[in-house]
């Protein structure tokens, strides 16, 4: 028991004074008292080292694990199965047993698992990057410079260069590099003008400044938009009709999925704007960049890192369904989606071709959801009470 | 403490409230003994987080569960006991015999339900009206809290009103089913001081026309000494004085109560600095040893800080937790 | 209330008309030409391809282009390049396919999800709440055509009755009894299948909205009126936790389109999702250009029809 009287301000915060920030220590203690989130924490970390294993183990000249050798007198063989001695001894898994078994090619699917992980691993992290960064870009554009007004004379600049590049894309390259250079002088013509303070009273707004809509409308238009596409359908296009690779798919899921975060950090942020402490921060002279990244971003990351732990696991899920249909990554990468894709014609005679990439692939979207919902837990205590 | 009436309404013996969060374990309120009298009003003083609200809430059986409990003590309204776990709280008692106004007239009203079936609801279901009569009910109901246009009042949903307004709504479901006792939660903290006054007045008016027992939970000793006839002082989940309204305020004898009449503006302190109390009231979790008060009391002994003094009887129907000052009135008027 | 509808009209055209500006420059900007619909097939002879160009247009500048194709799109001229069928008749008739899909795929969502999700917050902590979390975690995490095929695999094991496509092959003279009967299993599981995880998000949404109510103070003064704990549940919380739910009830309508391309892939379920893939995979643009502009509007539709709804059940909001 403490006899000393409490200090007033520790005894009940006040309202609207920042959330309360937790030391390490005091995050790791709850994150203990939380079973989900620990438990997905676990998987999570067990993921990414066996992802790490498999980039070790898969490469090189010589790899331990090689998932690409063709065995085909060691076909559709069950897990566990020893490796035959009439069978090359080159190049053979370790144990000399195909420890989850072999495809229909005879290649040892535990190798090819190890290497998919990886893949699985960084398209789901670079695709949330992606859009975390797109979305906290877009957010925090909106939600601290969203009164700021898009003049006519910028939007038609914008409209021009758009135009420009489309049509210089499109064949007609005189024509594109005509508007673009159109739309660069209208641009920079606002931005000299600007600089150059008339002197003598204030001049009539020309038809170019007055205002169209606000940087706000502007961006959350573009979410409208954006949200008009089935997201799986437009993934499916976009990844259908680009050259296939690992790259486009990535940036195709990040390009698509930002919204959520952005409309998260905006509204984030125009609450947090209301509070005492940014005006406080305000009064004392922070502004702009510096208030938007030392004193409201790192408040508004909390629900922003829940949303991203959520998205790697969308992220995987959407990379293992384009596999299946037949857009995933291509050959010779093994994926977890196209092994299962490939394992499911074989689903009655080699059904471990099918159970294990599908269960490993259930079972880390399950660990990073579980590990999400923790989190959020974490972050949000008052919200943790009615869970 | 000796009961003013000689058969209490509602009498709370030893209550002690215990809340559990993950592996805490604080008592809201301790040993809690408080009388209500049919028709008389008491006054439930204290600052926030002394225990006012859980009291409450343990009388209307509306403790927050799993989280809070009654740990012991006895509750009886009308001999009827309200805190026996086994049995539960008795039925025909919440809503009907003791109703309840809170604090936060704003959020209290159920957004998506026109007021008038706020009210009706309670009367149909406790006095088993028709949806007609109940109806009718609700407007004289609302006439009666001195809410302007009633018959149309009844259709509206609560974000049309004011929060005066609401409280007056609040009020009147209170009050549908002819309660013996109101339980009023710092109803006018929340509300314009014009407004406050109101629904003071409104208070006191309902209270002598319909001879309702009122326990009116307060921070604010100056509002006690205009409606209360006994007060009684809460802190840190102890009561520590009680009396009639008029003496405590007039002498009070527990050096916190003494603090908190200091603490109140008023016009013979013009000029002057108010006191303020030194230091916040301790979380239930940690709170001092000895007198819970010691850390704050200008007079506290060596003694506080070890033994919790018991509470002790006063001349005049007045009980002070202090050893130092009970039975000993303090100096004429309160100190500042 | 018009002010609103006619301005929200407004602006949704003008989203619109964004939408079909970037759908058309996603489809048209990708590296390869649109007329190459196959460069292997020795069919398309150059002089095929040439006259392939001319009848769609694609000699002419990109925004005569665009006007040329959504004039062709309301007029219900425009023909899908595979197989010169006019798209909307296509569409249509995919689309009287996928509505049954659709239809019973969200009522088992919309009547499974409610209770759930109710029960589980009525009793929390409990064993039902548990479960069913562990469920629904479940369901969320699976891959839909590995659940699909597991699902295949039990039903086809223990029931033995055929599952892939619309109905039995062959089973067209068959008795309206059995036919029927036949139709039911064949659309039980993919509905099933589709309703799967809608099911399991809904329901730990409603779960939470429930909680969040519950913590309000208007259910601490119904319980201060001696209302029953029913009344109290199921009249003063449900009513605020189901509010806002009627905007995601606009929000399924797109989900008629883009929801099921892998559920009728793996079913051979001609309906319009797998209609959608077969023209990604064929790069038949008219086709897939009219299904993104169906879907835009029925998005559109949806956000407006849940700014109605949620009007006329929210007495707080008032639309002007």
């Amino acid at each position: 028991m403490n006899p000393a009287p409490r200090c007033p301000t520790t005894a009940c915060a006040p309202p609207g004074g920042p959330p309360p920030r937790r030391g390490p220590a005091g995050a790791w203690r709850a994150l203990a008292r939380n079973r989900m989130a620990l438990g997905g924490l676990v998987f999570f970390a067990a993921f990414a080292a066996f992802a790490a294993f498999g980039l070790w183990a898969t490469g090189g000249r010589a790899p331990l694990f090689d998932p690409a050798r063709v065995r085909l007198e060691e076909r559709l063989r069950p897990p566990l199965a020893p490796v035959s001695p009439a069978a090359d001894p080159e190049g053979a898994p370790p144990f000399g047993r195909y420890l989850l078994g072999t495809d229909d090619l005879g290649r040892d699917l535990f190798a090819r698992m190890l290497e998919g992980a990886w893949v699985s691993l960084t398209v789901g992290f670079i695709a949330v990057g992606i859009s975390v960064a797109v979305g906290i870009l877009a957010g925090g554009i909106a939600g601290c410079w969203g009164r700021r007004p898009v003049r006519r004379g910028t939007g038609l600049a914008a409209a021009a260069l758009a135009a420009g590049a489309v049509l210089a894309a499109g064949g007609q390259a005189a024509a594109g590099l005509l508007l673009i250079a159109a739309g660069l002088l209208c641009g920079l013509r606002g931005r000299l003008g600007r600089l150059r303070p008339r002197p003598g009273p204030r001049r009539e707004e020309g038809w170019l400044e007055r205002p169209l809509l606000d940087v706000d409308a502007l961006i959350m238009r573009l979410v409208d938009i954006l949200l008009c596409f089935p997201t799986f359908f437009l993934i499916l296009t976009v990844v259908a009709l680009l050259p296939p690779s690992m790259v486009t798919i990535m940036v195709v899921i990040g390009l698509t999925s930002w919204e959520g975060t952005a409309r998260l950090v905006r509204a984030e942020l125009l609450s947090l704007r209301e509070r005492e402490f940014v005006d406080a921060a305000r009064a004392l002279g922070v502004g702009g960049v510096r208030l938007l990244v030392r004193h409201l971003l790192p408040n508004a990351m909390a629900p922003v890192l829940v949303t991203a732990t959520l998205g790697i696991a969308s992220a995987i899920l959407t990379e293992s369904a384009l596999s299946f249909l037949g857009f995933g990554v291509p050959p010779p990468h093994a994926t977890w989606g196209n092994l299962l894709a490939d394992g499911r014609r074989y689903l009655f005679d080699a059904p471990w071709l099918t159970l294990v990439p599908g269960g490993a692939i259930l079972v880390v979207v399950l660990a990073f959801n579980l590990f999400g919902e923790g989190l959020r837990d974490l972050l949000n205590p008052q919200a943790r009470d009615r869970r | 403490m000796e009961a003013v009436h000689p058969a209490p309404l509602l009498e709370i013996e030893g209550l002690t409230v215990v809340f559990r969060r993950e592996r805490e374990r604080f008592f809201a309120v301790e040993g809690l003994d408080l009388a209500v009298g049919r028709g008389e009003t008491v006054g439930l003083v204290g600052e926030s987080g002394c225990g006012k609200t859980v009291t409450a809430l343990a009388v209307m059986g509306l403790l927050p569960r799993p989280a809070a409990g009654i740990a012991a003590g006895r509750i009886r309204f009308d001999g009827i006991e309200l805190a026996d776990p086994r049995a539960g709280y008795p039925p025909g008692i919440r809503g009907r015999r003791a109703a309840m106004v809170f604090q936060e007239p704003l959020t209290s009203l159920n957004p998506v339900l026109a007021v008038g079936e706020q009210i009706a609801e309670v009367l149909r279901f406790h006095l088993g009206l028709p949806a007609g009569q109940a109806r009718e009910r609700a407007r004289a109901l609302l006439a009666e809290v001195r809410l302007s246009r009633p018959a149309e009042r009844l259709g509206d949903y609560p974000h049309r009103l004011s929060g005066g307004e609401r409280q007056r709504v609040m009020i009147a479901i209170a009050l549908a089913c002819s309660p013996d006792l109101l339980i009023a939660d710092e109803p006018t903290t929340a509300l314009d001081v014009t407004v406050q006054a109101q629904i003071l007045g409104l208070l006191g008016e309902l209270k002598r026309r319909r001879r309702l027992a009122v326990l009116y939970i307060t921070h604010d000793l100056g509002l006690v000494s205009r409606i209360a006839e006994r007060v009684a002082v809460m802190y840190a989940g102890q009561l520590v004085e009680a009396g009639p309204a008029a003496a405590v305020l007039k002498q009070p004898l527990h050096p916190y109560t003494r603090a908190l009449l200091a603490a109140l503006p008023g016009p013979h302190k013009r000029g002057r600095r108010l006191a303020a109390i030194p230091g916040a009231v301790p979380h239930p979790g940690a709170r001092p040893e000895g007198c819970a008060f010691h850390p704050r009391c200008p007079l506290a002994l060596a003694s506080c800080r070890r033994e919790r003094p018991p509470l002790a009887c006063a001349p005049g129907g007045r009980a002070v937790r202090c050893p130092v000052t009970a039975g000993i009135p303090a100096p004429e008027g309160p100190r500042s | 209330m018009t002010a609103f509808i006619a301005r929200s009209l407004i602006e949704k055209l003008v989203t619109l008309f964004f939408v079909t500006v970037v759908s058309f420059l996603i489809v048209h900007l990708a590296p390869g030409e649109p007329a190459q619909v196959d460069p292997l097939n020795p069919k398309f002879t150059p002089e095929m391809v040439e006259r392939f160009r001319q009848a769609f247009h694609l000699d002419r500048p990109l925004p005569v282009q665009y006007a040329l194709f959504y004039r062709d799109l309301f007029t219900g001229r425009s023909v899908s390049w595979k197989d010169h069928r006019p798209v909307l008749e296509k569409i249509a008739e995919r689309f009287r396919n996928s509505l049954p899909l659709f239809v019973v795929g969200t009522l088992l969502t919309w009547t499974l999800a409610f209770p759930v999700g109710i029960r589980a917050a009525v009793g929390r902590g409990g064993a039902f709440d548990r479960g069913t979390a562990f469920l629904a975690y479940l369901l969320i995490s699976i891959p839909g055509f590995f659940f699909a095929y597991l699902l295949i695999l039990a039903v086809v094991s223990a029931f033995s009755v055929p599952v892939l496509g619309m109905e039995t092959f062959g089973f067209e003279g068959a008795p309206l009894l059995n036919r029927a009967n036949d139709r039911i299993w064949h659309l039980l599981l993919p509905s099933v299948l589709g309703a799967g995880s809608g099911i399991a998000v809904l329901s730990r949404y409603v779960r939470s909205q429930m909680l969040e109510v519950a913590h309000q103070d208007f259910i601490r003064t119904a319980r201060a009126k001696g209302l029953p704990e029913e009344t109290v549940l199921y009249k003063h919380a449900l009513r605020n936790a189901l509010l806002p739910f009627i905007t995601m009830f606009g929000l399924t309508l797109p989900g008629l389109v883009g929801g099921s391309v892998i559920i009728e892939s793996i079913f051979s379920w001609p309906g319009l999702g797998r209609m959608a893939y077969e023209a990604i995979l064929a790069r038949d643009y008219p086709v897939i250009l009219t299904l993104n502009f169906i879907a835009a509007v029925l998005v559109l539709l949806g956000t407006l029809l849940s700014d109605l709804l949620y009007a006329a059940a929210d007495p707080r909001i008032r639309l002007a």
